[in-house]
C-alpha cells in the first residue's frame, strides 16, 4: 500500500486536469436543456477521444482496465474544474453495470459502444422523491408476445436528459432486476428536470416499452446493482474532493488578498482557524474516499457497503462544512451567484443528495456494521 | 497510489493477530476492556511478554534490538494489540528511544537503551512548566554549569507518570541569549537525584497520572546532555515527530468505541426505550465512520515523505484524533445515563479487586469523559494545531 502517485497516475491526472480546465461546463443556472445537454455530450465525446471513457472498462472489453483509485483521481481532477459531467454515469456506472451483468449477450452488445462513447446509459432507479432507496421499485417488467415490456415511472434520473439508453430497475416474476431500454422509442416519455447546478436530470415515464434483459440472474441481481452504484458513489466522492480543493484554494487566496481593518483578513486567528478546519475536513474526506476505493476491490460485500457508505456520508457532511466555511470566510461575495464559488457550492449539495444522502448512508453503515 | 495490502503484509497481519491474541494475560485484558486504569506492573508485564518475542519496541530498527518493522507492519501490530485487548504501549518507548539512537553518544546508547523495552527504566518527559504551556520555548527551569556538572533549579508540571519513573528527559534553559529556542538544552537525569521532588496532581476523574516536579539545586553531570548545550530545541522537534503516530489516538478511540457498543448491548438487554437506543446507535455509527477515515489518515501520514509539502501533516492527525477522543468519551458518559452518577474511583484505578455497585462496565463512564478533556491540551493544543495547519497550508492553496 502506498499513497504517492505513480508516474502513470501522475500523467493521467495532469492530462485530465489540463482537459478539465478547458472543458468546464459553461452553463448558468438558467441554461436551457438543449444547450446544457449538448454541452455535456460534446464534453463526453472529448473525453472519449482523450481515452477517459474507457479507463475503467476491462482490457478484454476494449478498455484500459484501471481501478477505483484511478476513478477517484480522474473524477477529482474533473471536479476541480466542474467538468465531471457525465464521467461518473457514462464512464463508471454504466460500464460497471454491464461488467457485473450476468448476461454475456448484453455485455457484448453494449459495452464496446459504451467504451467508444456511442452508448450513454443512465441508471433509472428512483421512484420516490422523498427518500433514496434502490430497492423500493414498483415498475413492472412482463413478457408479452415473446418480448419484455416495461411499465412505470422513474424520477431524478442522473444525466437522464442526455442518455441514449436507460437501465431500468423493475420487478418481473422472479423479483427485482435491471432492464435496458432505448431512450428514443414509442412509449418512452422523457421530461427534463433542471438540477440545482443547472444540469438536467429527467423524469422517465414508460408505457409498455420494449426492453432487453434482464441484466442479472435473479440471485445476483441485487448485489450487482448495488455494487455498480457503490462504484459510482465512490467516483462522485472523488469529484467532491475536487470541489473541496477548489473551494479551499479560492478561500485561501481571498484570505491573503482581502483587507479589512488595514490588514489581510488571513492575519486574524478566528479566520485562520476556520480555514484550518476546512482543510482538515477535506483531508478526512480524502482518507474516507481512498478507504472506500480500496473496499470496492473487497470480495466481502459487507465490507464494501460499510466503507462506501462511510465515505459517502463523510463526504456529504464534510463537504457541506467546507462550503459553509468558504461562504463565511468570503463574506457577501460567497453568496453571489456570479462568483465562481457558487457553482461549486451547488454541485456539492447535488453530490450530497445523489445515490443516498448523509442519513441514508449512516443508516446503511450502521445496519451493515451492527450485524457483524 | 496503490490501495491494496501487499501479500506480505497480509501474511504478517494474519501471523501477528494470531500471536498477539494468545499472548495477552486474561486479567490485563479484562482491565483493558473495562477501561480501568492499568497499574504500572500491568504495563511492565506486557512489555516483558512482548520483549521475549523481540516486539517490545516496534518502531526501533534492528541494530538497536527492535524488530525493524515497516510503518505498515507497525500499524498492523497495533491493530492486533487492540483486537486482543492488550494495553497500549507507553509512548515514551518510541520517543526517547529514537532520540537516543539518533542523537545520543555511544555511552548514552549503551547505558539507557537496554532498560527501555521491558520498562525496567521508566522515562517521564519534563517539558511543560507553570509559565510555559503552549509557549514551550519560554521555559525557565535553569541549568547553570559548574565545572563538569549542571545545577538545575525550577519546576516542571503535568509530568505524566513522574511518580512511576526512574528517569526523566527534560528541557532546561542554559542561555538567555538570542531567541528563546536557542538557549534550551535536552538533558537526561535520574529521579532519585537529591533536590528533586515529585508532587501528585489528581485530575478531574480522580486519577493520579500527572505530577509537579520541583528542582532545588539538582546536580547532573554534563555527559547527560543530548546533542549539545543549547541544541535542545532540535531534539525536542525530532521527538515531536517521533510521537506523531501516537498522537493520533487511534487505539484509544477504538477501545472506547468498542466499549460503547458493549454498553449499547447492555442497555438493549436492560430494556431501554428504542427511541433512546436509536439516538445512541446513530452517534456510534457517525463516530465509527470518522474513526475509520482517521485510520486512513494515519496511514497516509506514515507513508508520506517528510519533505512532501502536499502530504497531510501530523497536525491533522492530532486535530482529528482529539475530536474523536472527545466525542467518543462524551458518548460513553451519555450511554452511562444515571448510572454515571455512581463512581467507585478505587475500582477504576485498579486499587481493589471488588466490583463497583453497577459493575465495571458502567463504573466511571462519566470519569472517562472527565479524563479525555485533556485530549485537546496535550501534545500541542487544538488551537496551536490550527495555527500550524494554517501556516503550513494557506500559501500552497492560494497558489493553486
Amino acid at each position: 500500500m502506498n499513497f504517492d502517485l505513480s508516474d502513470d497516475q501522475r500523467a493521467l491526472v495532469d492530462t485530465v486536469e489540463r482537459f478539465a480546465r478547458s472543458a468546464a461546463a459553461k452553463r448558468q443556472s438558467t441554461s436551457p436543456v438543449g444547450a446544457a445537454s449538448e454541452d455535456a455530450v460534446l464534453r463526453w465525446e472529448q473525453m472519449v477521444e482523450l481515452g477517459v471513457a474507457a479507463l475503467l472498462i476491462g482490457e478484454n472489453n476494449g478498455g484500459v482496465g484501471l481501478g477505483a483509485a484511478e476513478a477517484v483521481l480522474v473524477s477529482e481532477a474533473l471536479g476541480q474544474s466542474l467538468a465531471q459531467e457525465p464521467f461518473v454515469t457514462a464512464g463508471v456506472l454504466a460500464p460497471k453495470l454491464l461488467e457485473l451483468s450476468t448476461s454475456d449477450g448484453l455485455r457484448e452488445k453494449y459495452l464496446r459502444g459504451v467504451a467508444e462513447g456511442r452508448v450513454r446509459i443512465a441508471l433509472a432507479s428512483d421512484e420516490s422523491v422523498h427518500e433514496f432507496d434502490l430497492f423500493s421499485v414498483s415498475t413492472r417488467a412482463e413478457v408479452q408476445n415473446d418480448r419484455i415490456v416495461v411499465t412505470g415511472r422513474k424520477e431524478l434520473v442522473v444525466d437522464g436528459a442526455m442518455a441514449t439508453h436507460f437501465a431500468i430497475t423493475a420487478r418481473d416474476a422472479n423479483g427485482l432486476n435491471l432492464f435496458l431500454v432505448a431512450a428514443v422509442q414509442p412509449g418512452v416519455m422523457v421530461t427534463p428536470v433542471r438540477g440545482l447546478d443547472g444540469g438536467w436530470m429527467a423524469r422517465i415515464e414508460l408505457e409498455c416499452v420494449e426492453a432487453e434483459g434482464p441484466l442479472f440472474r435473479e440471485a445476483a441481481g441485487l448485489d450487482g446493482l448495488e455494487c455498480a452504484v457503490d462504484h459510482a458513489t465512490v467516483a462522485i466522492c472523488g469529484e467532491a474532493l475536487g470541489l473541496m480543493n477548489r473551494m479551499i484554494a479560492l478561500t485561501a487566496s481571498y484570505l491573503q488578498t482581502r483587507h479589512q481593518f488595514g490588514k489581510a483578513i488571513g492575519t486574524f486567528q478566528a479566520l485562520q482557524h476556520r480555514f484550518a478546519e476546512m482543510v482538515t475536513l477535506a483531508e478526512q474526506a480524502r482518507s474516507g474516499t481512498l478507504m472506500a476505493a480500496a473496499a470496492l476491490a473487497s470480495e466481502d460485500a459487507e465490507v464494501r457497503k460499510a466503507d462506501v457508505s462511510a465515505a459517502k456520508s463523510l463526504v456529504g457532511r464534510n463537504g457541506r462544512a467546507v462550503l459553509e466555511g468558504a461562504i463565511q470566510l468570503h463574506g457577501g461575495i460567497g453568496i453571489t451567484d456570479e462568483y465562481e464559488l457558487s457553482r461549486y457550492i451547488r454541485r456539492m449539495i447535488e453530490i450530497e443528495k445523489t445515490w443516498g444522502d448523509v442519513s441514508y448512508h449512516e443508516a446503511r453503515f450502521a445496519r451493515v456494521t451492527d450485524s457483524r | 497510489m496503490d490501495l491494496t495490502l501487499s501479500s506480505a503484509d497480509i501474511a504478517f497481519r494474519d501471523m501477528i493477530r494470531g500471536e498477539i491474541a494468545s499472548m495477552v494475560p486474561e486479567d490485563i485484558k479484562t482491565r483493558v476492556e473495562n477501561l480501568q486504569h492499568l497499574r504500572k506492573e500491568d504495563y511492565m508485564r506486557w512489555q516483558s511478554i512482548l520483549d521475549v518475542r523481540g516486539w517490545a519496541t516496534p518502531a526501533w530498527p534492528v541494530e538497536f534490538g527492535g524488530p525493524g518493522w515497516s510503518p505498515m507492519q507497525r500499524v498492523l501490530f497495533e491493530e492486533a494489540c487492540f483486537m486482543a485487548g492488550a494495553p497500549r504501549q507507553i509512548p515514551h518507548i518510541n520517543m526517547i528511544g529514537p532520540v537516543l539512537q539518533t542523537f545520543g553518544t555511544e555511552d548514552q546508547k549503551h547505558r539507557y537503551l537496554p532498560g527501555i523495552p521491558t520498562l525496567r527504566d521508566w522515562w517521564c518527559q519534563g517539558y511543560s512548566e507553570p509559565g510555559s504551556g503552549s509557549d514551550l520555548a519560554s521555559l525557565r527551569t535553569k541549568a547553570v554549569r559548574h565545572g563538569d556538572r549542571y545545577i538545575i533549579n525550577g519546576q516542571k508540571i503535568w509530568t505524566t507518570w513522574a511518580h512511576w519513573s526512574n528517569h526523566m528527559f527534560c528541557l532546561v534553559r542554559t542561555s538567555d541569549a538570542g531567541r528563546p529556542q536557542e538557549g534550551i538544552t535536552f538533558l537526561l537525569l535520574t529521579m532519585d537525584t537529591p533536590g528533586l521532588t515529585v508532587r501528585p496532581i489528581h485530575s478531574l476523574d480522580g486519577a493520579h497520572d500527572v505530577n509537579e516536579v520541583f528542582f532545588e539545586d539538582v546536580s547532573v553531570p554534563v555527559e547527560n546532555v543530548v546533542l549539545g548545550e543549547n541544541q535542545g530545541w532540535k531534539v525536542a522537534k525530532f521527538l515531536l515527530n517521533a510521537e506523531r503516530t501516537e498522537i493520533a489516538g487511534v487505539g484509544q478511540s477504538k477501545r472506547m468505541l468498542q466499549f460503547a457498543r458493549r454498553l449499547l448491548a447492555e442497555l438493549t438487554n436492560a430494556g431501554v426505550s428504542s427511541s433512546r437506543l436509536d439516538v445512541f446507535r446513530s452517534r456510534i455509527a457517525r463516530i465509527a465512520i470518522d474513526l475509520k477515515a482517521h485510520e486512513w489518515t494515519l496511514m497516509r501520514v506514515i507513508d508520506a515523505k517528510p519533505d512532501d509539502p502536499k502530504a497531510p501533516s501530523a497536525s491533522f492527525l492530532k486535530l482529528c484524533g482529539t475530536d474523536l477522543l472527545e466525542r467518543v468519551s462524551t458518548l460513553l458518559m451519555d450511554l452511562g445515563g444515571p448510572a454515571g452518577l455512581a463512581y467507585d474511583v478505587d475500582a477504576r484505578n485498579g486499587n481493589v479487586d471488588g466490583t463497583p455497585p453497577y459493575g465495571h462496565v458502567l463504573n466511571g463512564t462519566a470519569a472517562t469523559y472527565f479524563e479525555y478533556r485533556k485530549s485537546g491540551l496535550v501534545g500541542g493544543t487544538t488551537e496551536i494545531q490550527k495555527n500550524i495547519i494554517y501556516r503550513e497550508t494557506v500559501s500552497r492553496w492560494a497558489a493553486q
